[in-house]
């Protein structure tokens, strides 16, 4: 079920009806109905895979009563790595299955030796790579005594599939959601409208910038070789606001529909395009996948300690991880290492956390330094996302080869002036509200109320009025 | 939790409202297809791709003193080649208390071909999952359902459009279902444009797989369903010289397929190609104005002549 879709305009409403007016008295019901309407959400796709996630489900619960019943440190490694390769497993088989076989097969044919490989017909199972990471953190946690397994299945399974964020994060910590399920919620009206004006402006995200840049974005990508430099790094540009409003988008949604529930989610995007570097940039961007890898890899290798070579060697492993946790394709990995190599010179100087504030913190707009900061940040990052929205390594060079023409100082041939003035509102709007933790969130609060719900009201329309076509979410692949 | 759902209520009511209000201004201007589809239940229909929706006028038909209220329920042959899908649409479409009604289905080569690898692989036909498939509620007005499930522009183009109507809209749907399509008519822009669509048509023949079976199976199947409704005629409307030549290798023995038709169902096959020189195209297959015109008149005088012969 996608958020943006009349599905979900109506499972919501009945969900929400249900939770709080059925089972509001009852703390096991309640998580039931969780249980139940997050197996509804996710079998909207595709009922066979929720098999996978109760298998899972069961795994880690199992793991983790065990892992509390034994302190032989090796039985609770053995359990460990039992999560871990279930979890990565299913990952692994249904991920990169094909990837592995394709490349094996590739690399053999180079050396003259013909395989016939077996490539599978997999469908990749939508979120996989959102909750097995969310599960798996669980059993980590556990196995580091950082927390107490549950014996609650029930609270355990609503943790693993909360619809919320099960297909497309935030990646929840289970000490911070677990604890959630565990609590009588009740309702608090400041709370609910908080969420609700986050799923408006996650909603505003998604449908009018980032499904209105798909459209362009696939025009010039998939006729990349008709168009001039300047139209190409259009497209780029395009394609930078259609992942963040998608994304971020989504991750608002989630975490606004959450708050109807009475859940507090964490934070996944702290307005990155305002970063005025790399480091800060990562910082900010899909938080929850960047603080996990950091937690549950890059500090068990040894993080920015130890010898320069073994902070290289860390700083490579944990962005092409990234990269390749994103998709199995060679494009995915290139833009990982390309991060790596922007990051490493600020690790290197010891440069990584000097912008651990908000840009232009206590004024309203920022010096020419950080101006110019912020931009090259966003260039290279743009530059980025070519190699992440190519459909292979060859097509990702030749567009950035494109580009760096002298078509580049004419005047692009697609130029969407509607578009071009919403990504300007856009922006707008999220640098005032840079502070918070979604940009409108406490943006219009002090205006009186008749204007504050004109204003939600003129929002909506825009989103009727100007919303793209109904598109998947970018991240359900990953 | 009570004043929450007050203010949610009313916000999201004020906004209901506001969307209904919107979908209200839908018209013949907002696409080419959307009327068709927020008009009643019809007792006569023309059905077939656009050249019969933009080639055949009912008001002409009308004109003719037949006593028809005839509706052009014809789309584009990208949607409505003969097959379950436009099958089902015209079975919705239609008025099942009629009894004498007039029914024209319009056919071509193209109409009982396939674009599939496999001819009869009715699976990925083109038109499965198009908004001819999806559109359930084909008479609702304003059609929520095929303006929020498969109206492919932007909302605002609903007001738009009116405003541009004449100007810079070139597609006006009548509320007879007739699409009425103005463009450039000079000699140059009509030779470039038949130019490119022979061309288009040209490769498009290199990706037909040929006749289908099961499109003619829903092509009987949509004359019987029409024939107990009312009097059916099999019509193909005129196209130039060079289209013809890529029809006729597309399906060689069409005329044939379709005289064995007339003959089966003892209905009439007004074949207009035999007088295709006497017509204007905007592309090569596409009727003029001036000629759709003609072309209906024409054809009104056929199905009154047939009457007149069937009644002494």
């Amino acid at each position: 079920m996608l958020f943006n879709s009349i599905d979900f305009a109506i499972f919501l409403p009945i969900v929400f009806a249900l939770y709080w007016f059925a089972t509001r008295k009852h703390l096991k019901l309640q998580n039931l109905l969780i249980v139940a309407s997050s197996y509804v959400f996710y079998g909207w796709w595709d009922y066979r895979f929720l098999a996978l996630i109760l298998f899972s489900t069961i795994v880690d619960y199992s793991v983790g009563l065990m892992l509390q019943k034994t302190n032989q440190q090796s039985k609770r490694k053995g359990l460990l790595w039992l999560s871990i390769l279930v979890n990565i497993g299913l990952l692994g088989f249904f991920k990169y299955y094909n990837f592995f076989i394709d490349n094996f097969t590739q690399a053999f044919s180079f050396f003259g030796t013909e395989v016939q490989p077996n490539s599978l017909n997999i469908i990749l199972p939508v979120g996989i790579s959102f909750y097995t990471f969310q599960t798996l953190s669980y059993t980590i946690d556990v196995y580091r005594q950082r927390l107490q397994p549950t014996k609650d299945f029930i609270a355990f399974a609503a943790f693993v599939s909360f619809f919320p964020q099960l297909v497309a994060g935030p990646i929840e910590r289970a000490t911070n959601l677990l604890p959630q399920f565990y609590k009588k919620r009740q309702f608090v009206y400041s709370q609910a409208v908080d969420g609700l004006r986050q799923i408006l402006w996650g909603l505003f995200k998604k449908i009018v910038i980032a499904d209105n840049c798909a459209f362009f974005v696939n025009t010039i990508f998939d006729g990349y070789s008709d168009y001039s430099g300047s139209t190409l790094l259009l497209g780029a540009v395009f394609f930078a606001f259609q992942i963040y409003g998608d994304f971020s988008g989504y991750s608002d949604i989630a975490i606004g529909t959450a708050r109807l529930f009475g859940f507090k989610l964490k934070q996944n995007f702290a307005f990155p395009y305002f970063s005025r570097d790399i480091a800060e940039f990562w910082r900010r961007w899909h938080i929850s996948l960047s603080t996990w890898f950091r937690d549950y890899v890059y500090i068990p290798l040894g993080g920015s300690r130890g010898t320069r070579l073994n902070q290289i060697r860390n700083v490579f492993v944990i962005f092409l991880v990234s990269g390749f946790w994103h998709g199995a394709n060679w494009t995915f990995i290139v833009w990982g290492a390309l991060n790596a190599f922007y990051f490493l010179p600020l690790l290197l100087f010891g440069k990584n956390r000097i912008h651990t504030n908000i840009a232009a913190e206590h004024g309203v707009l920022p010096t020419v330094k950080e101006g110019m900061m912020m931009l090259l940040t966003f260039l290279l990052t743009t530059l980025g996302w070519i190699f992440f929205r190519a459909d292979n390594i060859t097509m990702a060079f030749d567009y950035v080869h494109r580009i760096t023409n002298i078509s580049l100082l004419s005047i692009p041939e697609i130029r969407p002036t509607f578009l071009i003035i919403f990504i300007g509102l856009f922006i707008m709007i999220e640098w005032f509200g840079r502070r918070q933790l979604y940009a409108i969130e406490t943006l219009w609060l002090g205006y009186p109320k008749a204007l504050r719900w004109g204003i939600y009201y003129f929002i909506v329309m825009i989103i009727f009025l100007y919303g793209g076509k109904e598109q998947e979410f970018i991240y359900f692949q990953f | 939790m009570k004043v929450f759902l007050l203010k949610i209520s009313l916000f999201l009511g004020f906004c209901s409202i506001s969307f209904f209000a919107i979908f209200s201004l839908a018209d013949g201007t907002t696409d080419a297809f959307y009327l068709k589809f927020a008009s009643s239940k019809q007792s006569s229909l023309i059905v077939g791709s656009s050249r019969a929706a933009q080639g055949i006028i009912p008001q002409m038909i009308q004109n003719k003193e037949l006593d028809y209220d005839i509706y052009n329920y014809a789309f584009t042959i990208a949607h409505t080649p003969y097959g379950k899908v436009y099958y089902e649409s015209i079975k919705r479409k239609l008025d099942v208390d009629s009894k004498n009604g007039l029914f024209l289905i319009c056919v071509n080569p193209w109409t009982i071909s396939s674009k599939t690898i496999h001819s009869e692989d009715s699976l990925h036909f083109r038109e499965n999952g198009s908004f001819i498939d999806k559109t359930y509620f084909v008479n609702l007005n304003p059609n929520i359902e095929y303006l929020v499930e498969s109206y492919d522009r932007f909302n605002i183009d609903i007001i738009t459009n009116k405003k541009r109507k004449g100007d810079y809209q070139t597609f006006f749907t009548h509320n007879n279902g007739w699409l009425e399509v103005t463009i450039e008519s000079d000699m140059i822009s009509n030779q470039e444009r038949t130019l490119n669509k022979i061309k288009s048509y040209k490769k498009k023949l290199d990706m037909y797989s040929g006749y289908s079976q099961n499109r003619m199976f829903y092509l009987k199947k949509t004359i019987e369903l029409l024939m107990n409704h009312g009097d059916v005629y099999l019509v193909r409307l005129p196209v130039n010289d060079d289209m013809l030549y890529l029809e006729e290798q597309l399906l060689p023995d069409f005329d044939v397929k379709m005289e064995a038709l007339s003959r089966f169902y003892q209905i009439e096959y007004i074949n207009a190609i035999p007088f295709r020189k006497k017509y204007k195209y905007t592309d090569g297959h596409h009727l003029e104005l001036s000629s759709g015109e003609a072309f209906s008149n024409f054809l009104a005088s056929e199905i009154k002549n047939n009457k007149l012969n069937t009644l002494y």
